[in-house]
């Protein structure tokens, strides 16, 4: 096991609220990581600066052992993002295409990219509607391309920001089945839910967020064993909402 | 860095060339307004103008003296009673009563028109009438004078209608006013104005909605954020959509330019200027500077923006801005060009563009232009990198 994600008191402040604070911990290879946190909690911040399309104000971190901001090309090469459900598409390209764009934009040779696109249309099983326009498809089938996208390039960290949003039983299914997968490759996954049960289900340790502090971090299997259900619920009730519940 | 860039380009021109409605708006639409504009405008003011000399409608305050019977002569006038509303009259005339006795007395007299209404036919009918004036004054009145009709208005009414002077009037009328039609320099507001106006409303609005679509739009469909976090720097993206922007721009404002030109090549309007070659291409080049230029406007626009909708707020008032300097040059003319004016973007444009349909380009003033809008196209080049690099302008919330 070695840590594939490295975040040394990472720091943000946007221009009147300090979005993150002081926040720091690891990821394993094959581990899943859940974030948890209210709205503007700074999930997805957090994430951003991951995959470098933000700057911290003040901190480091290292993916896969490059540096977060001197080597950010290289972190940007090592890590998939998939920031909504069924998002980052181009509605009036081809689900081939698409997944070809990002192939390209990622420096895939092109005999290496047909393979990889290839092997993914057939995991994802969207061999019916590969050459079809992405405007065309049903939100279901754009999930499954829009995660075929988020790792063309074969990351080793996957950054999921709430993927189960506004999806059905079925559908959220699909995203969590392929994290599994992927932690089975060994590589490191941190997803954003709003969904309390689905990071109790899926992942290895969670991460609470309140304010832009981390207010807790747990093994989550550990737990499950220590506690009841209803006994963690309530913890992390308390956590995320920082203890003043109205009623 | 290159490769990336032309993938992005590729990839741009890819999903605008699917969009069948940027296709039809951005080329096709402005290849045909500019000469069905121009024809329509040719058009109406034919018929306006073969109404007119076909016949005028007038009435006359004061009956039985020379110039009413002269104008009785007339076919293509006729005289209507004031009091009859049936019929649109266009002009009102006054005349003096004794206007025979001071003709013969050699004092001066009095010939007065009033329009009826401000309608363009109203207009257009005074113009013909001063035109039957200035016939009467300088061939009847020396033939009355010389014959003493004048004291016989019974015997003058007789005499011109004998004498068969009405063809020959109508004739040095219609001589008249075809001259005269001939010389309302419609050209000059073409030229000057609606041609230059819609050359550059082109260059800038063809462009603007692929530019905001692909920048402003992105972040609203959230592909921007998968799309900064490829292994591809920010620099090819921005570039690789700047060259698409750019090529709509210049295709949207190249079809303005030569819908102009086939109408000016296959129009039998008097309006009509020929374009050398060398003017063409000068018009040519220039547009395609004023295109890359309002690209990277547009782009830095789509840029800041955070959505799609706010891009189209922000470039409300740039688009009006920019058709300003044709307004303001309409009355300039090309001799009055300063050297100073080139410096100014856009009405540096409008002022070559002038030039050159005056056939009277200053090639000085085409280099200084061209030169100015490379540093100014440079410019918004840089500031539009700047901002895509900024994280507080890209994920402004
Ligand atoms: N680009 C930005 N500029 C200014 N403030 C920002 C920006 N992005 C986020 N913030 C602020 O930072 C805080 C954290 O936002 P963030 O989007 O990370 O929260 P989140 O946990 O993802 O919330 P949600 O569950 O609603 O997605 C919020 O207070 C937000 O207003
Ligand atoms: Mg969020």
């Amino acid at each position: 096991m070695f840590k594939l994600i490295e975040i040394f008191n990472i720091s943000k402040r946007f221009k009147n609220c300090e979005a993150l604070k002081e926040v720091s911990f690891n990821v394993s290879n094959g581990e899943i990581v859940g974030l948890l946190g209210e709205n503007g909690a700074g999930k997805s911040t957090l994430l951003r600066i991951i995959s470098t399309m933000l700057n911290p104000t003040s901190g480091s971190a290292k993916i896969n052992g490059y540096d977060l901001i001197k080597d950010s090309k290289l972190v940007r090469k090592n890590v998939g993002i998939l920031f909504g459900s069924e998002v980052g598409l181009y509605e009036r390209l081809t689900a081939r295409e698409n997944l070809e764009y990002f192939a390209k934009l990622n420096n895939m040779n092109k005999e290496e990219a047909k393979n990889r696109i290839d092997e993914l249309i057939k995991e994802f099983s969207f061999e019916d509607y590969a050459d079809k326009q992405v405007g065309k498809l049903s939100k279901g089938m754009k999930q499954k391309v829009a995660i075929a996208r988020s790792i063309v390039h074969n990351p080793s960290v996957i950054l999921f920001d709430e993927p189960d949003s506004g999806l059905d039983f079925k559908a959220a299914n699909i995203v969590f089945k392929f994290m599994t997968k992927c932690k089975k490759e060994n590589k490191s996954i941190i997803f954003s839910s709003h969904s309390m049960e689905n990071i109790k289900i899926y992942s290895d340790r969670m991460v609470v967020l309140h304010k832009g502090e981390i207010v807790k971090q747990f093994d989550v299997k550990e737990y499950r064993q220590k506690y009841t259900d209803k006994e963690i619920n309530d913890m992390l009730f308390n956590l995320v909402c920082g203890g003043d519940i109205d009623d | 860095m290159i490769s990336q860039i032309i993938v992005v380009f590729l990839k741009e021109m890819k999903s605008i060339l699917r969009d069948k409605k940027t296709f039809l708006f951005g080329l096709i639409v402005p290849f045909l307004l500019v000469p069905s504009m121009l024809m329509i405008i040719d058009y109406s003011m034919k018929i306006l103008q073969n109404q007119v000399v076909r016949s005028i409608n007038i009435s006359i305050d004061n009956k039985d003296n020379s110039f009413y019977n002269f104008c009785l002569a007339q076919d293509n006038i006729n005289i209507i009673d004031a009091n009859d509303t049936n019929k649109a009259i266009s002009a009102y005339v006054k005349v003096d009563a004794d206007i025979d006795q001071k003709i013969l007395a050699s004092e001066p007299f009095n010939i007065e028109v009033v329009n009826a209404n401000s309608s363009m036919d109203s207009v257009m009918s005074i113009s013909v009438l001063n035109t039957y004036i200035d016939v009467f004054e300088k061939e009847i009145i020396p033939y009355i004078k010389e014959k003493n009709y004048a004291s016989d208005a019974e015997r003058l009414k007789q005499i011109m209608l004998k004498l068969n002077v009405s063809n020959d009037v109508n004739e040095q009328v219609k001589q008249q006013v075809n001259e005269q039609n001939n010389s309302i320099d419609l050209s000059s507001l073409y030229f000057n104005m609606l041609v230059p106006m819609m050359l550059i409303l082109y260059c800038c609005n063809g462009s603007s909605s692929v530019a905001m679509d692909m920048s402003a739009g992105e972040k609203e469909r959230g592909t921007l954020e998968p799309l900064l976090s490829t292994g591809a720097n920010r620099t090819s993206i921005i570039l690789g959509k700047l060259m698409a922007t750019t090529v709509i721009g210049v295709l949207s404002g190249m079809c303005t330019t030569l819908g102009l030109w086939g109408y000016v090549m296959i129009s039998s309007s008097n309006n009509k200027i020929i374009l050398s070659s060398l003017q063409m291409l000068s018009l040519l080049i220039i547009m395609l500077f004023t295109a890359m230029f309002f690209a990277a406007v547009n782009l830095t626009i789509g840029v800041y923006a955070r959505s799609y909708k706010e891009a189209q707020t922000y470039f409300m008032p740039v688009s009006i801005i920019s058709l300003l300097p044709t307004c303001f040059t309409y009355a300039l003319d090309i001799a009055n060009i300063k050297l100073e004016y080139m410096f100014i973007p856009i009405f540096n444009v409008v002022c070559i563009i002038k030039e050159i349909f005056a056939g009277a380009i200053n090639y000085i003033h085409l280099l200084i232009v061209l030169i100015s809008l490379l540093v100014y196209i440079l410019l918004a080049c840089c500031i539009m990198l700047k901002m895509f690099k900024k994280e507080e302008i890209v994920f402004r919330i």
